[in-house]
């Protein structure tokens, strides 16, 4: 029979513990993933400019989605609801297989049509939509903000075709109408389950607005604030080591953390070797004051060639980058310096590269090239994508200082990229050009209420060949593989002393073992003497 | 090494010291209690004689328990008119006066002695009770049972058969027993407790070095060692402690009779066992600044090793814990780590699976104890129970040098009673 009290304990303990389910459950709920499906018709792979399938999937990994991808022609069972939303994409051709309306049709989980060939489904399901087809020379688009309701309106003046719908009740929703000049129609309208985009678009602003769409769609709390993140660029050994003192100062003097741009090995023109970083203590020294007032290093990709100060890079392959970051970060980390990243470069890259850089950091700052020079600007950090684990996209642009309006790049795509909440404004800050400059920027990236964002208050995590660095929320841990100082004949000792000990104690609970069992056996029988 | 590696190493070594002290005192525990069980049967048969016995009971405000106690007492197996009961009313203010001389009236066979104390004569403690009914007593040995004592009725019996059977016994101890051990969780605790640590500090120092310390209740002594010593030390408030020293030192050996059991009322809330343990450890480290002062003059070595076991626990473990705590926390809260590398997870865990198994082992001696609902008891009494203990010690400590600076006098330090 059980005391009251024992019961009591028991009791208090199956609550705490049917507490801690709930609570981790709740917990759970928030980071549980959403089922995605991608589905499209022709895939494009990572080079090709029709590529809007892995853009897509990029995008997603904002959100706490688990992506799949489906060539329409390959399904094998048109059963789409294990997914809690299904995407399309731009089919050229209505598919033949009525089959596949009819389970869309079915489908109860969200739809996102991007493109045409939707006007089957229309019909079918009897959406109060009419499609008009396809039309040309789009002069404006006007979208209402997720969430805030703000509106903004764009010159899109684009020459691409569009698919037509038309709202036919007051019950959908048009989150954005797209003008000719004439007439207005919908660019994103929800319908019932469906949300119908007239075209899929990797370009700004209508990537854009479909970013911000999506945070309606996923509706995901994070992304009510809006960052902002100066990255001091092309930061290296022959730099101007007063103008890294002088901007750093004005960062630090605003509070505004930052990221270094570190180029650890740089040839020069005419010069047959290659210069390390380390090589100059002058210049160790200042990066160690950059990071100890406020900046994070973040390594570039590739040598650097330097002509007439204008550095480009040089190609390395896959095996190559590993070597060249293992050097890198044990020289960083043997004179200092924490690297909490790398700088996605401009030049593309293939799967491989991104595979071998994915192997080593979790995170990267920077562009997507999805060929030499075409890029896709994405307005958000984005987690566990096929090429990174985290990117945070330095999307502002840079200050052009010969430019009459130096600013011009910035302040066009800040208009923009305010389109959507929760937006990550990352921006390049060469090292060359004056504190002014710098002054003037952090002051509007303020005055629109943006806050900075401080790289070392996340976590971050590198792996080496010799070391593995992990930071989380401010704490750094750095375990060496390498013996760089020989252990101590005491610490040596002591950890065998140790080894040796908890053999030792082994045994004992070995022994311990035993005695319990033999001592029971023997309680049992000797019970009723 | 960095300072925080020293200290780190220094209370590793410290806490683990007393830890593997006490797997070997198991160990041997267990042996004595496997002795035991072969030496049960001859314990029965007939006393060779029956000495004269004076069981005394100091009490101070007892009418809750004293009825109990008493009719638990006349009903010991031994020759009624060979014992005689002496019950020190130290000064009591409820009804423990009258339930006596109640129970004088109702079992007049029975040779009950109602030493009544008034006024400044009493109102000393413990050991002077114990001293004033020692005025009073006749027989050839003393037993003393604590006011809420309830011994089996073989109890007296197996203590006497234990002093008679050798010279060199100035003393035996018996084992106590929880009665409201199903009262509720503290009293489950206390019950786990108080059986593992017979059966492993006094089992296991009686095995090894022929070592005992006297509980305080349930214990027979000769009165001639009394005589020697001039009765029991007032200034003690552990004062079983304190005469288990003194008797060592004379060249006797207090042994260890467990199968001489009786049941105490232990604390049944918190506040009450706090008072009492930190009283405790007050009174154990009275005794052990006294016989550290004069140790030089210490006869028998084996004193030493009581004398390292109670420094150890009281100040290197106590120290210790409290050092590994600030480790542990400045790990937690702070860059300050530890630098030594060794798997000292592994070493921990494997510490908890020892306790866990330590004592299991010493319920697993003890008919009906060793069942599941104990077990999980064990099992959390690590994270629970036995944290507390870090508190006991650091009042009875404030405590000890409280007296101490103050001089402040002994008085009646009792548990109150359910």
């Amino acid at each position: 029979m059980m005391s009251k009290c024992f019961r009591l304990s028991i009791g208090v303990l199956i609550i705490g513990f049917m507490l801690g389910i709930l609570m981790s459950l709740s917990y759970a709920e928030g980071k549980l993933e959403k089922k995605v499906l991608i589905l499209y018709e022709e895939r494009y792979f990572y080079g090709d400019t029709r590529d809007t399938v892995t853009a897509m999937e990029n995008l997603l990994g904002h959100y706490q989605t688990q992506v799949v991808e489906h060539k329409i022609s390959d399904l094998k069972s048109y059963n789409f609801e294990a997914y809690d939303f299904v995407f399309i994409l731009a089919l050229d051709q209505e598919i033949e297989s009525p089959r596949f309306y009819e389970a869309l049709a079915q489908y109860e989980g969200e739809l996102i049509w991007l493109g045409k060939s939707v006007e089957p489904l229309i019909k079918l399901k009897k959406y109060p939509l009419m499609y008009e087809g396809e039309v040309y020379d789009l002069l404006s688009i006007r979208y209402s903000k997720a969430l805030t309701g703000d509106e903004k309106t764009f010159s899109i003046g684009t020459k691409r075709a569009f698919y037509k719908v038309r709202s036919m009740s007051p019950e959908n929703r048009v989150y954005a109408w797209l003008s000719d000049g004439t007439d207005e129609f919908p660019f994103i309208v929800h319908t019932g389950n469906l949300y119908y985009i007239s075209r899929v678009d990797i370009n700004e602003p209508l990537f854009y607005i479909f970013s911000d769409f999506l945070n309606q769609l996923f509706y995901e709390k994070h992304y009510q604030e809006n960052h902002f993140l100066i990255s001091i660029e092309d930061v290296h050994v022959f730099s101007d080591y007063e103008q890294l003192k002088a901007l750093t100062d004005v960062l630090y003097k605003n509070k505004v953390p930052f990221t270094i741009g570190l180029i650890p090995f740089v040839q020069q023109e005419g010069v047959d070797y290659i210069t390390d970083f380390t090589e100059v203590s002058a210049f160790i020294d200042v990066l160690n004051y950059m990071q100890g007032h406020g900046g994070s290093i973040v390594l570039h990709t590739y040598v650097h060639e330097m002509k007439d100060d204008t550095l480009t890079i040089s190609k390395l392959e896959a095996r190559d980058i590993k070597q060249y970051f293992d050097r890198a970060i044990s020289e960083c980390l043997q004179n200092g310096l924490v690297p909490i990243g790398y700088e996605a470069p401009h030049a593309f890259l293939s799967k491989e590269e991104y595979d071998a850089l994915k192997s080593i950091f979790t995170t990267a700052f920077g562009q997507i090239a999805i060929t030499e020079n075409n890029y896709i600007i994405y307005p958000y950090e984005l987690y566990d994508t096929v090429n990174f684990n985290k990117l945070y996209p330095l999307n502002l642009g840079y200050i052009d200082p010969s430019d009459k309006d130096a600013f011009k790049i910035i302040d066009e795509r800040l208009k923009r990229i305010e389109l959507v909440n929760g937006f990550f404004a990352g921006i390049y800050y060469h090292s060359s050009v004056e504190t002014f400059y710098l002054e003037s920027l952090i002051a509007r990236l303020k005055s629109e209420g943006i806050m900075s964002y401080d790289p070392l208050q996340d976590q971050h995590a590198i792996t080496s060949r010799d070391f593995e660095v992990n930071i989380d929320n401010g704490r750094i841990d750095i375990n060496s593989y390498i013996e760089t100082v020989p252990k101590s004949p005491l610490s040596l000792f002591i950890d065998r002393l140790a080894l040796v000990f908890s053999y030792v104690l082994f045994a004992i609970f070995i022994a311990f073992v035993v005695i319990l069992t033999r001592s029971i056996r023997k309680q049992r029988r000797n019970l009723f003497k | 090494m960095k300072w925080i590696d020293t200290i780190f190493l220094f209370s590793m070594i410290s806490i683990w010291i007393l830890l593997i002290t006490n797997i070997i005192l198991l160990i041997f525990g267990y042996r004595f209690s496997t002795d035991m069980i072969k030496r049960k049967k001859e314990i029965i048969t007939e006393l060779e004689r029956y000495p004269m016995i004076s069981i005394m009971i100091p009490a101070h405000n007892e009418a809750v328990v004293i009825e109990r106690t008493l009719r638990a007492l006349v009903s010991l197996n031994y020759p009624k008119d060979r014992y005689e009961i002496i019950v020190i009313n130290d000064n009591s203010k409820d009804q423990t006066g009258a339930i006596i001389e109640s129970m004088i009236e109702t079992y007049p066979k029975a040779l009950i002695k109602h030493v009544e104390v008034i006024g400044d004569r009493g109102g000393k403690g413990k050991s002077n009770a114990l001293n004033l009914g020692f005025e009073h007593a006749v027989g050839e040995f003393l037993v003393i049972y604590d006011a809420d004592n309830t011994p089996n009725a073989m109890a007296l019996r197996y203590l006497v058969y234990e002093i008679l059977s050798n010279e060199k016994y100035g003393a035996v101890i018996g084992k106590f027993r929880t009665r409201n051990k199903k009262k509720n969780i503290l009293t489950q605790f206390i019950n786990i407790e108080t059986l593992s640590f017979q059966w492993m500090a006094q089992a296991g120092r009686w095995k090894l070095f022929g070592l005992c310390t006297i509980p305080g209740t349930n214990f027979i002594v000769r009165r001639s060692i009394i005589e020697r010593i001039g009765g029991w030390d007032t200034s003690a408030v552990a004062e079983d402690t304190e005469i288990s020293f003194r008797i060592y030192d004379m060249g006797y050996k207090i042994a260890f009779m467990p199968l001489a059991e009786t049941f105490e009322q232990e604390p049944e809330t918190l506040s009450v066992w706090m008072k009492q343990r930190s009283r405790w450890v007050n009174g154990n480290i009275y005794v052990l600044v006294k016989n550290l002062g004069s140790i030089h003059k210490i006869k028998n070595p084996s004193i030493f090793f009581d004398l390292f076991y109670y420094f150890s626990v009281y100040f290197l473990f106590l120290t210790s814990i409290i050092l590994s705590d600030i480790v542990f926390l400045l790990g937690i809260f702070t860059d300050v780590q530890i630098q030594i590398t060794g798997n000292y997870i592994i070493i921990w865990i494997l510490s908890y699976l020892i306790f866990l198994l330590q004592i299991t082992i010493t319920l697993s001696v003890e008919k009906g104890e060793a069942h599941k609902k104990n077990i999980f008891l064990v099992s959390i009494m690590y994270f629970t129970y036995c944290q507390l203990w870090l508190v006991v010690s650091i009042v009875g400590m404030y405590q000890f040098l409280k007296n101490t600076i103050l001089r402040q006098k002994t008085k009646w330090y009792k548990t109150e009673r359910f």
